[in-house]
């Protein structure tokens, strides 16, 4: 249970793909230019992430380590083909806005690194939570970037959200009305703007919870 | 910042203390920049001082939020004045009557990103004012490339202060009646070059364009103040003009009909601010001069080639960061021979005298 | 069994390697035939959206999109001209326009013709003009592109920017990109006029053959 709960936390905040690792930078940067295509691009990775974490953690006493990254690139880019003709065939609007980036999917360090540093070691069970794990903490991560960018950007938030999701999740997009919107943050510079400045503020929470831990373990050393 | 001198070239130790401190350099600048802030003012009216006080200010206000956010000591930087140099370039090189919220934007954003996220004054890569005039640029390009016709204070066509707080607070934007287009504008539009008495007119500044940069002469005046006290070492803006210059020149010669001429790409645009006020701030420049000959060099050739080909009338802040870039790189390749030292960083060879001592 | 198999697997990397490969190889033919027929079907739905779009005011009951002729367009590029009938006559038709040069580079137009040689309406394909300024020619972005339609080379119009003496409008703060896109509009016309006899006749000159469909057309038409 408590490895659970350690994957767990260590996919959505610990060891988060984009703010702890730094992984997959590419698709982090590209397609946030608003939380719908960051949310799309998120999920599609979340179910890369975890199918090849099954499947490598299924073969993992098969593969001998000699043609382990060769088979895992197989694996992994299967998945993505697949990911991307589904996706075609039944997101179709989607598709379209996306559809640049699904195949560099298959180039996100993120996924190899969960092959070899997590599932090709443990049960598919496992390996399955920390694919979902991971993936949804990349999915946040891309989705609170591309909230930013498209706020600040164009005054909207999830737009188009009815398109990935359907009609039922309009209720999500968000207009300002007489707000006229920095292009320069919907623009690729933008994002490195948006990833900057939100990795410095999650790194000045970590030093305060650090502050405030030490400071806490001081008194309990002070009081015995 | 310790390691800069005008115009020498770095040598070994020991050295003399030169009693330049930064807030003596920043009153330099400021009073160098005066001739160019006053013809501005004068020329665009009460809507340009408006707009110089809202980019001092906002840079100023981001300043200190950036050091109290940072837990630095207010006095560390704010006094010295660098903080009003950088508003004061940044609301010279906007558009004269922008409305109000256009120099506050681009001088927190010139101070935080262009700045205080390096770690502040002496370590920011890129020219901090130049990066907020290209966010500005991209962002807003409407705002930006709205140029209005010089309107002298007190004459007939001005507006009066009042009008003027309209013309910056006010949600309309300047009616199209003073809207007008730059000397540069024909370079993509198509159309006559300026010649003759136009070129005139563009020595004096009263032409449409950027708050401070249409008087040429007012620009030179603090130029050459800057070097006669060798505040600014005149290799950048020798070759940044020169080079600009020769391009103009050779391409102008090849088809006039197509290429300006030489001497509006020197005078239109931003080309005389660029060259003694922007490229030459010593933070982002290099430190020999032969580095500062080929980062002028590369900054006139930049320009040169944006206006020309690319996608924006104007590309002096685009060619200024490029090569603020790139100045590591140029100092690594023209570093000067250590004392003692071959150029490869070899010890001398020993030369044995041949009287066998 | 199972565990001999495997462990000779192991044994052998290259056999191990060509094992997988065959199983993806496999996966993904599955996955293509699954999606195959829907991708074809949501490609033609794209292409008879955007007809549908620019042939909107032109009475038809026939679908363009498969009623196709290809012209020359004289230098040497051919252009595919998509029809539109009802009740067999051909009551205009749709092409796409390659304009001159706008601020960032050709800007791609679908141009949709009534019979009569006025604009039905005008889409810009793809483009790239600056944000914010030059990116109005998009019908998102503004209406300006709707100016065009119900116009042609004999309404008396003045293909021109106003600035340049004509009758549309350019936007604030940008005029090449205007200027161009009337320019490739007023050229698609010309287009028009010239081929117009070759366009419209009920006889398809290149295709004919090869459809059968426009055979059988004239004589449902004579006899309505």
């Amino acid at each position: 249970m408590s490895e659970a709960r350690r994957v767990i936390r260590d996919g959505l905040w610990d060891n988060n793909v984009v703010f702890g690792q730094m992984l997959g930078m590419c698709p982090t940067l590209a397609t946030t230019g608003s939380a719908t295509n960051g949310l799309g691009m998120g999920l599609a990775t979340t179910v890369v992430l975890v199918c090849s974490g099954v499947l490598v953690s299924l073969f993992r006493n098969v593969i001998a380590r000699e043609v382990r990254i060769a088979i895992y690139v197989l694996l992994m880019s299967s998945i993505v083909t697949l990911v991307d003709m589904t996706m075609n065939a039944w997101m179709h609007e989607l598709h379209k806005v996306l559809g640049l980036f699904i195949p560099l999917i298959v180039v996100n360090c993120a996924i190899m690194g969960r092959a070899e540093a997590f599932a090709s070691k443990r049960t598919p069970g496992i390996a399955a939570l920390d694919g979902l794990m991971m993936g949804i903490g990349f999915t946040l991560a891309l989705m609170v970037l591309g909230g930013v960018r498209e706020a600040i950007g164009q005054g909207t938030l999830f737009a188009d959200a009815s398109m990935l999701l359907g009609e039922r999740f309009a209720f999500l997009e968000l207009r300002l009305d007489d707000y006229r919107g920095v292009l320069l943050m919907i623009l690729p510079p933008g994002g490195f703007l948006a990833l900057g400045f939100l990795v410095a503020a999650r790194q000045r929470m970590l030093a305060r919870a650090r502050t405030r831990a030490s400071l806490t373990n001081g008194d309990a050393v002070a009081g015995a | 910042m310790t390691s800069w001198t005008p115009n020498r070239s770095p040598v070994a130790a020991p050295h003399v203390h030169g009693r330049t401190a930064i807030p003596q350099v920043m009153r330099t600048v400021l009073l160098a920049l005066l001739p160019a802030t006053a013809t501005g003012v004068w020329l665009f009216g009460w809507p340009a001082l408006n707009m110089i006080v809202l980019s001092i200010a906002g840079c100023v206000a981001a300043e200190a939020a950036a050091l109290a956010i940072g837990r630095r000591a207010l006095a560390h930087t704010l006094g010295d004045g660098s903080a009003v140099v950088t508003g004061l370039i940044l609301a010279l090189c906007l558009p004269p009557w922008a409305p109000w919220w256009l120099p506050l934007l681009g001088g927190a954003f010139a101070i935080v990103v262009g700045k205080q996220v390096f770690g502040g004054l002496g370590q920011n890569v890129l020219n901090p004012a130049m990066l907020a005039r290209v966010a500005l640029l991209v962002s807003f390009p409407l705002e930006m490339t709205a140029w209005v016709a010089p309107q002298p204070l007190f004459s007939a066509a001005a507006p009066g202060f009042l009008e003027s707080l309209a013309i910056t607070f006010g949600a309309v934007a300047a009616p199209d009646a003073v809207s007008a287009a730059t000397a540069l504008a024909p370079l993509k539009t198509g159309g006559e070059f300026a010649a003759g008495p136009a070129l005139i007119a563009l020595g004096l500044g009263t032409v449409p364009g950027s708050l401070g940069e249409t008087s040429a002469l007012a620009l030179l005046a603090g130029g050459a103040l800057l070097i006669a006290r060798r505040i600014v070492p005149w290799q950048i803006p020798a070759a940044l003009l020169g080079t600009l210059a020769l391009l103009a020149a050779i391409f102008n010669q090849i088809d006039p009909a197509h290429y300006a001429p030489p001497l509006l790409h020197l005078l239109g645009g931003s080309a005389l601010m660029c060259a003694f006020f922007i490229a030459t701030d010593p933070v982002g420049a290099p430190v020999t001069p032969s580095g500062r000959l080929i980062f002028g060099a590369g900054i006139g050739a930049l320009i040169y080639a944006i206006r020309t080909w690319g996608g924006y009338p104007e590309g002096v802040a685009f060619a200024v960061l490029l090569l603020n870039a790139a100045t590591p790189l140029i100092d690594h390749l023209v570093r000067p021979r250590r004392y003692g030292r071959l150029r490869s960083g070899a010890p001398l060879p020993v030369i044995r005298r041949e009287d066998g001592r | 069994m199972s565990t001999l198999a495997t462990g000779g697997l192991r044994q052998r990397p290259g056999l191990l390697l060509g094992a997988f490969a065959l199983g993806c190889s496999a996966l993904l033919g599955a996955g293509d035939l699954v999606t195959r027929a829907e991708i074809r079907l949501r490609q033609a739905e794209d292409l008879r959206h955007a007809l549908d779009q620019t042939l909107a005011s032109v009475p038809h009951d026939n679908n363009p999109a498969d009623d196709t002729v290809a012209v020359d367009a004289g230098n040497g590029k051919t252009i595919t001209i998509y029809r539109a009938r009802q009740g067999g006559e051909i009551s205009g038709v749709a092409f796409n326009w390659v304009g001159e040069a706008g601020y960032g580079g050709p800007i791609t137009l679908t141009v949709g013709v009534a019979h009569d040689g006025r604009i039905a309406s005008v889409r810009v394909l793809s483009h790239s003009e600056t944000p914010g300024l030059g990116d109005k020619i998009d019908v998102r972005k503004s209406d300006w592109i709707r100016a065009f339609d119900g116009r042609g080379l004999d309404t008396g119009t003045r293909w021109a920017v106003r600035k340049d003496g004509g009758d549309f409008d350019q936007f604030a703060g940008a005029t090449i990109t205007p200027r161009a896109v009337v320019g490739a509009v007023h050229d698609s016309l010309r287009f028009y006029a010239a081929q117009r006899e070759r366009l419209l006749a009920p006889q398809a000159p290149a295709s004919a053959g090869r459809e059968g469909e426009p055979a059988a057309v004239p004589a449902k038409g004579s006899a309505s």
